[in-house]
């Protein structure tokens, strides 16, 4: 029977085109057979086939013993195969790779590439017991003969090192002497070996900069140059001295070399550098300036070359010195360059120069910048456009919009960019951000009002007039952002008529200027508008419509028609909502409608009757049914009101249901914790109501208490999150006033303090001044003088409370992380997000995630091993013995016992009392072998048997050490004190943790050790003492 | 670092998949392969030869370095730590080294040599570090290496002692008469 080769099953594959699978699956079922042949050029082949489909997702775990078989063939051509296959197949869970152990040890010893296939092999498959008991051999052959194998063995000493960082320790002084060795390729293995090692832990490597150093400025080959100049590179940040030092080689090796490999790599590290030039005086080198200049022409140069590859990395350097000196690509002469590969075809380089831009950014030219992206965004498709519009919002709002000139400028750009179609992933952010401007800058938020109007008048059927938003006259912003517009339009709807004052000639809001409130609730209520909209965007449409309502009556310039006819409107319109699937939406509908009913609100002189009339009908026509029922139908009190003051004494009692308190979403938390509320409203006094308020409909109807107003549920939601509606009024005024901005003045309605919104609400409280939460603006644009003068001043840098709980909140650092979500919460504002920015904590987010980066979990281990400290006695090459059970290296065992709660170890400290005698008797004749076995004994509780030892030593040595290296005796004891520092350090308590009874970290140095213990073993049981004693003599007979 | 190195042809199926950081499984191989492939297969031969696409089987920031050869692509997966002109030119080592080996090398000859794929790669990355840049020292150990191979299934291992073979040959003679 022939077997088939790889080249058969190649070709096979290759002709059952339809059919590759079940071919597949005949010749694994070949190899299956074959594989299990003595004859091993049969077992050989079939495991090359298998190899072979490996590569193409077939699984071959199980061949792995035969592997191991083909492995240990005499014949070079197998052994290639079964290595390969080994180097394969295997994973860190191959059970068989126990087996290889031997083989591979006298594979290493064996012929030049036989060795070379192993070591091969072995940076391949290495496991932990793998790399403990090949340590010597591997060692061993970095002073081999051959520099193919003594390359080929540093390289794998690193896999080695990963799996067993002890090994490291052990090992070092060998690699750090091939960096003198006389073939250049091994010093470059080593050279790549120590960068890779000190990516995981740059400190150990400090003490070989001045080697590297020397090969930086005498060697000549340009692959391990490069990587010299990224070792120092990961070295600087670890001492910054070396950052001066470094300057003026690398700037050498940036004027002289002609390849541009290194040319970059020394550009890019000469980036990484400058960071840490600053001298401790804080002066900088006098030098850094002309190297500054040098980079950033070399990247230009770079930049514009034809050459992607180098366009792409010239971005990426100017990146990394941006990092350093911001103010390099703010020069206007780079700009077009990076703003040219924004239009680059290639998806990589566009992303880069997109990162840079927000480096680039400055006050200066920030609207230029971003009307540039605009025209891009327009051009752009697929997620690069998402990526150009995160940009660009980034860039605005970056550093609590301190970039910003201009807010109203802004909003343009996000009602734009609400226009653009195909944005529907960024409707999110687009309206969590108009409403952040909206509430956050004052002034401009009057123009936001008016723009927002606009924006819900478009919808009603009208083309919109918008300038902005007009791609091909017809399309609407996206209904995404509505919730946001109409709340905007609804909470600070006693702006509208300020809007309606300012509204220019052509624009929209011109053509309602008359009728801008019925239109408005028409826009918000009307069903042929509405009833394509989602219900969270319903909601907040209803919620909006009412608030409007509250804001019309509360105008003195509102025709009383209008009112009316507003009126009409909703009493018409609400209850069609109460038939809406959506619960949320029908609760609104119900609450709103059963205010405007309560309040007996009449339509006018003749309409006493009529509000009757209106009630009846709609329940009849929509056949309310028994909630309806509850409301009884409220006989209006004409006499009292007159002609029209209906609606106005409603004013009040509307605007304080709807709106009570200006809008200030921030978590309750970040509220504690500062130490004044901003309104000046102690949070406490929150539960108190102003019954006040309703004291005209006391007075007026008197079946009314304060009771059956319906709060509306958002007002229930924040004032829970700790916003202070009205409590208490401001002492000096006259009227009944509450303590808000927007019922600040009331004198000229008569009785009921009807509110004139209009100018408080911008005016505010000057308490606002303090606050964080407000931003200020430039914004000249708006008219309003006396604004810009109350809240230009708000300094967002001298945040108060800001510094003092800078402290505190550092301590908390850790519980925030957890509870992230608190951060950025968001609150149901009405259907839609509202982001909360907790100003305190936004600047420590980003100081953690500034954090250095920690190496990948696999080399967790590695990065804790610490080369500074001397090797000590016990340390040696671990020595393979015969044993089935392998034991855990030290730091292994080490990082599990650090999970030990100090519950743990204070328990091990009272066993330890008793458990003493028997570990000191266990140990005795350990005592003396120590130092020439392997590493760690392979006991339980290292702790417990090593400290008593020491105690009872004291006496003992109650005169100094003698030199450890002189006497046998004391090495051995040094051994015993020495295991616990490095060996296994989290298994002792650490000094922090630890109580003052214990040495603290004291054991590794035999001497104030002796003192401490010998006090704590005073008081033990007399048997020990015989047995210390015993041992004292055995000691001495020795000594 | 280098995490893995790839050789893919224009339709996506491997002709080598080395992997340097252990990927467990080899379903999870053949993902990561994909997506490779889909990154790179969607660019243009004038677009520059750096991908920043994630690929998170193997790890964060990781760097996706090619080289399109008339039908195949060259693949390096690659951390920080590499130099991203050095591995490109490490990749036209490889492809030099291959050529020479192979002699005007083409698809083929990685198809159906898969195996010496896999030694010349060995001779220039081992264990995710560059070994050796120097072609003229990575085609003199390949051609010893291909020396000694042949050598050993030509004549009879001059470890194996003559009584193993005949014992071999005795005792499984009824295999040995179909080979012969």
């Amino acid at each position: 029977m022939f077997e088939k080769t790889l080249t058969d099953v190649v070709k096979g594959i290759r002709a059952s085109r339809r059919d590759t699978s079940l071919y597949i699956s005949q010749c694994i079922a070949e190899i299956k057979a074959e594989i299990n042949s003595s004859d091993m050029f049969v077992k050989a082949n079939a495991l090359q086939k298998l190899t072979f489909l490996q590569m193409m997702g077939y699984n071959m775990s199980w061949a792995s013993f035969a592997s191991i078989e083909v492995m240990s063939s005499p014949r070079f051509a197998h052994k290639r195969i079964g290595y390969l296959a080994a180097c394969q197949g295997f994973t860190q869970d191959t059970d068989v790779i126990l087996l290889t152990t031997n083989l591979l040890k006298k594979e290493l010893r064996g012929g030049v590439y036989e060795a070379g296939l192993a070591v091969n092999c072995i940076s391949n498959i290495v496991t932990e017991d793998l790399a403990r008991d090949l340590l010597p051999e591997l060692t061993g052959l970095t002073s081999h003969p051959q520099p193919y194998l003594r390359k080929k063995a540093i390289l794998c000493l690193f896999k080695v090192f990963v799996k067993y960082p002890q090994g490291l320790r052990l090992t070092f002084a060998r690699i750090q002497q091939c960096l003198e060795d006389p073939n250049p390729s091994v010093v470059s293995c080593a050279v790549n070996v120590i960068t890779e090692l000190s990516d995981k832990n740059p400190k150990n490597y400090l003490p070989l900069a001045p080697q590297f150093f020397k090969l930086l400025t005498t060697s000549s080959n340009n692959w391990m140059l490069i990587k010299v100049v990224k070792l120092l590179g990961s070295l600087v940040p670890e001492e910054p001295r070396l950052a001066r030092k470094l300057l003026e080689p690398l700037a050498d090796i940036v004027r002289n070399t002609k390849a541009k490999s290194l040319l970059f790599e020394a550009v890019h590290t000469i980036t990484l550098c400058l960071p840490y030039c600053k001298r401790a005086d804080g002066s900088m080198p006098a030098n850094v300036p002309e190297i500054v200049t040098l980079c950033a022409e070399t990247l230009q140069a770079f930049v514009n070359e034809a050459d992607q590859n180098l366009k792409y990395l010239g971005l990426v350097g100017f990146g990394s010195l941006m990092q350093s000196h911001p103010q390099v690509l703010t020069t206007p002469a780079y700009r077009p360059i990076v703003l040219a590969c924004l239009s680059d075809q290639d998806v990589t380089i566009r992303t880069r120069a997109l990162g840079l831009l927000s480096g680039m950014a400055s006050r200066r030219n920030l609207i230029e910048l971003v009307t540039q992206l605009l025209k891009h965004v327009e051009q752009a498709t697929g997620s690069y456009r998402y990526d150009l519009v995160s940009k660009i919002i980034d860039m605005c709002s970056s550093e609590k919009y301190a970039l910003l000139p201009d807010f109203s400028w802004y909003l343009n750009v996000l009602f734009q960019l609400g226009h653009i179609q195909g944005l529907e992933a960024h409707a999110e952010l687009l309206s969590s951000q108009i409403a952040d401007v909206a509430l956050r800058v004052l002034p401009v938020r009057r123009y936001a009002v008016g723009r927002s109007i606009e924006i819900l008048l478009e919808r009603n059927g009208v083309p919109s007039s918008d300038p902005f938003g007009d791609n091909g006259g017809t399309t609407n912003i996206m209904p995404e952002i509505l919730p946001a517009v109409a709340w905007i339009v609804g909470e600070y709807s006693d702006l509208i008529r300020m809007c309606l004052a300012d509204a220019e000639e052509g624009r929209l809001l011109e053509r309602y200027k008359k009728s801008a409130y019925h239109s408005i609730v028409q826009a918000c209520t009307a069903t042929s508008n509405c009833d394509k909209l989602a219900a969270s965007t319903q909601e907040v449409y209803l919620q909006t419509a009412i608030k409007v309502f509250a804001a019309a009556t509360a105008d003195p310039q509102a025709p009383e028609e209008e009112l009316e006819d507003t009126y009409k409107t909703l009493r018409q319109n609400l209850p069609l909502y109460l038939r809406s699937t959506d619960v949320e939406v029908q609760e609104r509908a119900f609450t709103s409608h059963a205010l405007l009913v309560s309040l007996g609100l009449t339509g006018g002189g003749g309409g006493a009757m009529a509000a009757l009339p209106v009630v009846n009908q709609t329940s009849d026509l929509l056949g309310m049914n028994s909630t309806e029922a509850d409301i009884t139908p409220i006989q209006p009190d004409p006499p009292l009101t007159g002609r029209s003051p209906g609606y106005r004494n409603a004013a009040s009692v509307l605007n304080y249901t709807t709106k009570p308190g200006p809008m200030k979403p921030s978590s309750a938390r970040s509220q504690k914790k500062k130490s004044q509320s901003p309104i000046g409203v102690d949070v406490s006094d929150i539960a108190s109501v102003d019954i006040s308020v309703f004291s005209s409909l006391l007075d007026g109807v008197s079946r009314f208490t304060p009771m059956e107003v319906s709060f509306t549920k958002q007002k229930e939601t924040l004032l829970s999150e700790g916003r202070p509606p009205p409590a208490r009024a401001i002492p000096g005024e006259s009227m009944q006033v509450f303590d808000n901005s927007r019922f600040s003045g009331g004198a000229d309605s008569a009785g009921f303090g009807a509110v004139s919104n209009v100018a408080a609400t911008a005016g505010g409280s000057p308490m606002r001044h303090n606050d964080p939460f407000y931003l200020r603006t430039n914004d000249t644009t708006t008219t309003e003088t006396q604004d810009i003068g109350q809240f230009g001043m708000i300094e967002l840098t001298g945040v108060d409370g800001e510094e003092t709980h800078n402290e505190k909140s550092k301590k908390k650092k850790k519980k925030k992380k957890q509870s992230k979500s608190d951060h950025q919460n968001t609150i149901a504002v009405g259907g839609f997000g509202v982001a909360v920015y907790d100003s305190d904590e936004e600047g420590e987010e980003l100081t953690v995630g500034r954090q250095a980066k920690k190496p990948g979990k696999e080399f967790a281990s590695l990065a804790r091993v610490d080369l500074s400290e001397p090797l000590r006695h016990d340390e040696v090459m671990p020595e393979r013995k015969h044993r089935t059970v392998p034991d855990n290296p030290p730091s292994e065992r080490a990082s599990k016992k650090e999970k030990k709660t100090k519950k743990e170890k204070k328990k091990r400290k009272k066993e330890k009392a008793e458990e003493a005698p028997a570990a000191s008797g266990g140990i005795e004749g350990d005592l003396l072998g120590l130092g020439f076995e392997s590493p760690m004994p392979v006991q339980s509780n290292p702790p417990m048997q090593t400290m008593p030892q020491s105690n009872f030593m004291a006496p003992a040595q109650a005169q100094p050490p003698p030199v450890a290296s002189s006497n046998a005796v004391s090495d051995a004891f040094e051994d015993l004190l020495g295991l616990q520092p490095t060996t296994a350090p989290p298994q002792l308590p650490t000094p922090a943790s630890q109580p003052t009874s214990f040495a603290p970290a004291n054991y590794g140095q035999p001497f104030p050790v002796m003192g401490m213990n010998t006090a704590q073993a005073a008081p033990k049981p007399s048997k020990k003492e015989k047995k210390s004693k015993k041992e004292k003599k055995k000691k001495k007979s020795k000594a | 670092m280098i995490k893995a190195v790839c050789i893919i042809n224009n339709h996506g199926k491997p002709r080598l998949a080395k992997f340097y950081q252990s990927v467990e499984s080899e379903a999870l191989q053949q993902t990561v392969i994909r997506r490779i492939y889909q990154q790179v297969a969607q660019r243009d031969d004038t677009f520059c030869n750096y991908l920043e696409g994630i690929v998170p089987e193997l790890g964060d920031n990781v760097k996706l370095i090619y080289r399109h050869y008339a039908t195949l692509y060259f693949v390096f997966a690659v951390d920080s730590q590499e130099s991203d002109l050095g591995i490109l030119d490490l990749i036209q080592v490889f492809v030099e080294s291959l050529d020479k080996c192979f002699e005007n090398v083409c698809e083929l000859d990685l198809i159906f040599h898969s195996d010496r794929v896999h030694y010349c790669l060995d001779e220039i990355v081992m264990g995710g570090m560059v070994l050796e840049t120097n072609i003229g020292a990575i085609l003199q150990s390949i051609k010893d290496q291909t020396k000694l191979h042949k050598d050993s299934l030509s004549k009879a291992d001059a470890n194996e002692s003559s009584s193993a073979i005949r014992e071999r040959i005795g005792t499984e003679q009824s295999t040995w008469q179909y080979n012969w």
